[in-house]
């Protein structure tokens, strides 16, 4: 950086400017991504206990029914 | 000195805090990465074992886009070092050709263009696609045709950005669907031996390791345990497509359900009611060698793209498409009847037509199901006459969905003898210079069939689309006048020209239910007419007189009910409307001769004068102007020929000529100042003499008298000059002359003939009067007719090639002279008879005189349609 000369680093600047912005979009897009999928996962969880416990229902229903 | 160290260093310190930002960023990065990477696993975990949910299946879809992304996103930021792209590019191009690669520069230099243009944002995506394509080691034409399609891309952003019709956002957004697709191999399929024997070998391997031939039935069969997936490759080489593409056609494929996401080539986003941004698809396809639709990738896409917009995901879907389309494809995509939407109606569908100028036109070949298809317009600039034909041939050809047949099927006579053989497959053409060839009589053939369409509808012979057509329905109405917004909306052009025909949305249903209302009003008629009694006697009649044409004559199209409605629903201020109501407002032929002797005289001339120097024609009209011509241009050419002489002295050619003409020159010129100062002399003597006669008339024939004289000596001067220039040759480079005069005084009419005989008729405007004449078709009442067009009435009607015969004519000009009949023509933009109609129409106004005193001898029957005069309001497009 100490050898650029002005023009060059002017240059520099203005892309790194815009590399930030673009990995500032890219980290938000990614964090969003990252919520949703724990979202999708705790509720996918929640279907399986669901249905385990539907599970538990039918059996102690088919004992009473006997 | 001391400031300058002081910015560079602030500039330096600037350039480190955002280094050192974008450090932590990509740190962070890293450890989302994983996280997301570690999701990405244990989801795929679950789709092996099957117990993946639909959410799970679709976020797996988004993570592996996240990736894709990065990489785009790699690509599109780039240090500082390499900046100037469009050198690098220019560079590798020369780089190329030093290697003796072809190329086309016209091409590359477009792209480069285009590339210049491009918004900032892309440059760098389109920078490596370009790089990549120029450094291809595909063939010439390969390589060509992928510039093509790159340039083709960025055209169109450019275009899409610079029109500001849409708005075009650059962060990357990914849509994904879910849809109902097409299988894209085939688990069984006939094929005998001896034909798989004539496939090409690589093919034949590929084929016998998946599948099983039965030899008794003829058919391959997917071994045991092999998946279709591995099939697919398969179907994509030319041989074997057609076998799951005709699948496709009839309708049998079989589906399955898939998830994919859509990129955008052009990427523009669409402001739902509520505020929120969603994207448009707008894909850019350019096939100049290929097909588009040969592929079942091709069929999915816009499957994939039809469900997306049925799920609100995107607003909408447009592909346009530039060059070659599979015709079987077309009809899948848009419907092969005018009421069939098609496979994929919420996909909208643009062509790029290249015209002969060079530029292009852009049309909609189908639109979508909501009708919010892409907003463009094509540039505002003149056609020329055969490019709008071109493009009404294309608007006709929409209408009844001909295009398509139009678009996508070639007449092998238009090519050349060593070109037929690539016309089914011209993937196999290699060498530039022939696939150039071929592109260029492809787009001559094209034209050509579209100018074809053009001339179908100029005579309307077959009475196609009447009030009593499978056509005359709300929806085929509809359509059309939408079609019609449409077509005025992108041509800027048409639309200044014809304003009044601009509808607002919420003027079409008005529209629509008059033109409905016409409609049946005239089919009642024409159906009651047909069956009655008196019908048989009148056609008997007809035929008698020379009629030649259909029994039930020549009817008017649903356009033409269109284009009456639309004028009467935009009517503004004293504006007339149009209506089939009340002809009687107009009046037969009989009352008509009756009163024509009554006319004024509406003498005009004419004169076409040639400018050599200028290379120029000048008109002129008026009959006291052009009395003064002759004078002018002795006048004006005699300076002209000084000054072409004087030239020659100055150049110092032609010396002797001059030295011996000097004398007669110098005598002329004195002969003309002399006859100046004698005519004021004469002139102030005569006025003395008229004051005390009071007769004035000598002063005007003094003045004529030296007018004379100088005239001749003024051409005497000139012929003295064109000597010295060397002959006649030279002199008609400068001299100005009249090459034509016209000398009418004509009355023109329109008329129609109706079924029941009758002429009825309107006086045409004249040029000034724009209000308006009536259109055939109030003439008429909207119902058949038997001729139309227009009747003329003249005094006389002449035209000469030089001004001396002329006035010869002029002197003697007698304006007393009375009216004749003169010509009858066919000119009606409305229906457009067949010029088979003028000798009945001929009889039947020869018939209809005889009680009067009209001179009909020598009427003249004039085919103006194919003489190619430009009718008013011959179709909606044209």
């Amino acid at each position: 950086m100490e050898k650029l000369t002005e023009e060059q680093l002017k240059d520099y600047l203005n892309w790194i400017e815009k590399y930030k912005k673009q990995l500032q979009h890219d980290l938000d897009h990614k964090k969003q991504l990252l919520f949703y999928s724990n979202k999708i996962k705790s509720k996918s969880a929640k279907t399986e206990d669901q249905s385990a416990l539907g599970k538990v229902r039918d059996l102690i229903g088919n004992i009473f029914s006997k | 000195m001391v400031e300058f160290e002081g910015r560079l260093e602030q500039l330096r310190q600037q350039a480190e805090a955002a280094t050192f930002d974008v450090q932590s960023l990509l740190a962070e990065l890293e450890s989302l990465d994983a996280q997301l990477s570690a999701r990405a696993k244990e989801i795929g975990l679950k789709m092996k074992d099957g117990s993946a949910t639909p959410e799970e299946k679709q976020l797996i879809r988004q993570l592996s886009g996240v990736k894709r992304q990065s990489q785009v996103f790699a690509e599109k930021v780039r240090p500082v070092e390499e900046v100037n792209m469009g050198d690098e590019i220019q560079s590798v191009w020369k780089e190329q050709k030093s290697k003796g690669e072809k190329l086309d520069d016209a091409l590359v230099g477009a792209c480069m263009d285009s590339f210049e243009e491009l918004p900032e944002e892309l440059r760098a995506k389109y920078f490596e696609k370009l790089k990549k394509e120029l450094h291809s080691s595909a063939d010439e034409v390969r390589r060509h045709t992928g510039l093509r399609g790159i340039y083709f891309e960025m055209n169109r952003i450019n275009t899409a950005v610079s029109q500001s019709l849409e708005k075009v956002e650059f962060s990357e957004r990914e849509v994904s669907v879910e849809y109902t697709g097409y299988v894209e191999a085939l688990d069984k399929f006939k094929l005998t031996a001896d034909r798989f024997e004539s496939l090409p070998e690589k093919l034949k391997k590929k084929i016998a390791k998946l599948y099983e031939y039965d030899e008794g039935k003829g058919t391959w069969q997917l071994k045991d345990g092999v998946g279709l997936g591995k099939a697919k490759s398969i179907f994509k080489e030319p041989e074997m497509a057609p076998f799951l593409l005709s699948q496709y056609h009839s309708g049998r494929a079989v589906t399955e359900s898939k998830t994919s996401s859509i990129e955008m080539d052009v990427p523009i986003v669409r402001e739902t009611p509520d505020g929120e941004e969603i994207p448009y698809v707008y894909d850019t396809k350019s096939y100049s060698r290929k097909v588009f639709g040969q592929l079942a990738s091709n069929y999915n896409q816009l499957l994939k793209y039809n469900e997306a917009v049925e799920e609100g995901k995107v607003d909408g879907a447009t592909i346009e498409i530039d060059g070659r389309i599979d015709p079987n494809f077309l009809k899948w995509a848009a419907g092969e009847s005018v009421y069939d939407n098609g496979a994929v109606p919420n996909v909208e569908l643009v062509y790029n037509l290249p015209l002969p100028s060079g530029l292009d036109y852009r049309f909609v070949l189908k639109r979508g199901a909501k009708d919010n298809g892409l907003n463009f317009t094509n540039p505002d600039r003149e056609y020329s006459e055969e490019e709008k034909f071109i493009i009404s041939g294309v608007q006709k050809g929409i209408m009844d969905k001909g295009i398509l047949e139009i678009l996508s099927q070639f007449d092998e006579s238009d090519f050349d003898e060593d070109l037929k053989p690539f016309l089914d497959n011209p993937g196999q053409i290699t060498d530039l210079d022939t696939f150039q060839r071929f592109n260029k009589q492809r787009t001559s053939s094209l034209w050509k069939r579209l100018l074809e369409r053009h001339d179908e509808d100029k005579l309307n012979t077959e009475n196609k689309k009447n009030a009593y057509s499978e056509y005359a329905n709300p929806e085929f109405v509809d359509r059309t006048i939408r079609e019609y917004q449409a077509y005025l909306r992108a041509n800027p052009q048409m639309m200044a020209i014809k304003k009044s025909y601009v509808l607002q949305e919420e003027q079409i249903p008005a529209v629509l239910d008059k033109v409905m209302q016409m409609i049946e009003t005239v089919k009642t008629y024409e159906t009651e007419r047909h069956s009655s009694a008196v019908e048989k006697e009148r056609q008997a009649d007809r035929v008698r007189l020379g009629y030649k044409g259909r029994p039930e004559g020549v009817s008017l199209d649903i356009e033409h009910f269109i284009i009456d409605a639309i004028q009467d629903v935009t009517k503004e201020g004293k504006q007339r409307g149009r209506s089939y109501e009340n002809p009687s407002r107009f009046r037969t032929f009989e009352q008509i001769t009756d009163a024509i002797q009554g006319e004024p005289s509406q003498r005009t001339i004419n004169v076409r004068i040639f400018d050599p120097i200028k290379g120029k024609y000048i008109e002129q009209s008026g009959l006291s102007q052009i009395k003064k011509l002759g004078a002018q241009l002795v006048t004006e050419n005699l300076q002209r020929a000084e000054r072409r002489v004087s030239e020659l002295e100055d150049s110092g050619e032609r010396a002797t000529a001059r030295e011996m003409a000097a004398k007669r020159i110098e005598k002329l010129k004195q002969k003309i100042k002399d006859l100046g100062k004698e005519k004021g002399e004469a002139i102030a003597a005569a006025k003395k003499e008229a004051e005390l006669s009071r007769d004035y008339s000598v002063l005007k024939e003094v003045s004529a008298d030296f007018g004379a004289r100088t005239l001749a000596t003024q051409e005497a001067l000139i012929k003295v000059y064109i000597e010295v220039m060397g002959g006649d040759k030279e002199y008609e480079k400068i001299e100005k002359r009249v090459t034509s005069v016209e000398d009418v005084d004509m009355v023109k009419y329109i008329y129609a003939v109706t079924a029941e005989g009758e002429i009825i008729m309107d006086e045409e405007k004249k040029k000034a009067e724009v209000s308006g004449r009536a259109a055939h078709s109030e003439l008429s009442s909207g119902r058949n007719i038997y001729g139309a067009g227009e009747i003329a009435f003249a005094k006389h009607r002449e035209s000469f090639s030089s001004y001396e015969e002329w006035l010869r004519f002029n002197e003697d000009y007698d304006p007393d002279i009375e009216w004749h009949l003169s010509e009858i023509n066919n000119g009606s933009g409305h229906y457009r008879p067949s010029p088979d109609t003028l000798d009945y129409v001929k009889s039947l106004v020869v018939k209809k005189a005889q009680n009067s005193d009209l001179n009909t001898s020598g009427v003249m029957l004039v085919d103006s349609i194919m003489r190619g005069v430009k009718l008013r309001e011959a179709g909606v497009f044209s």
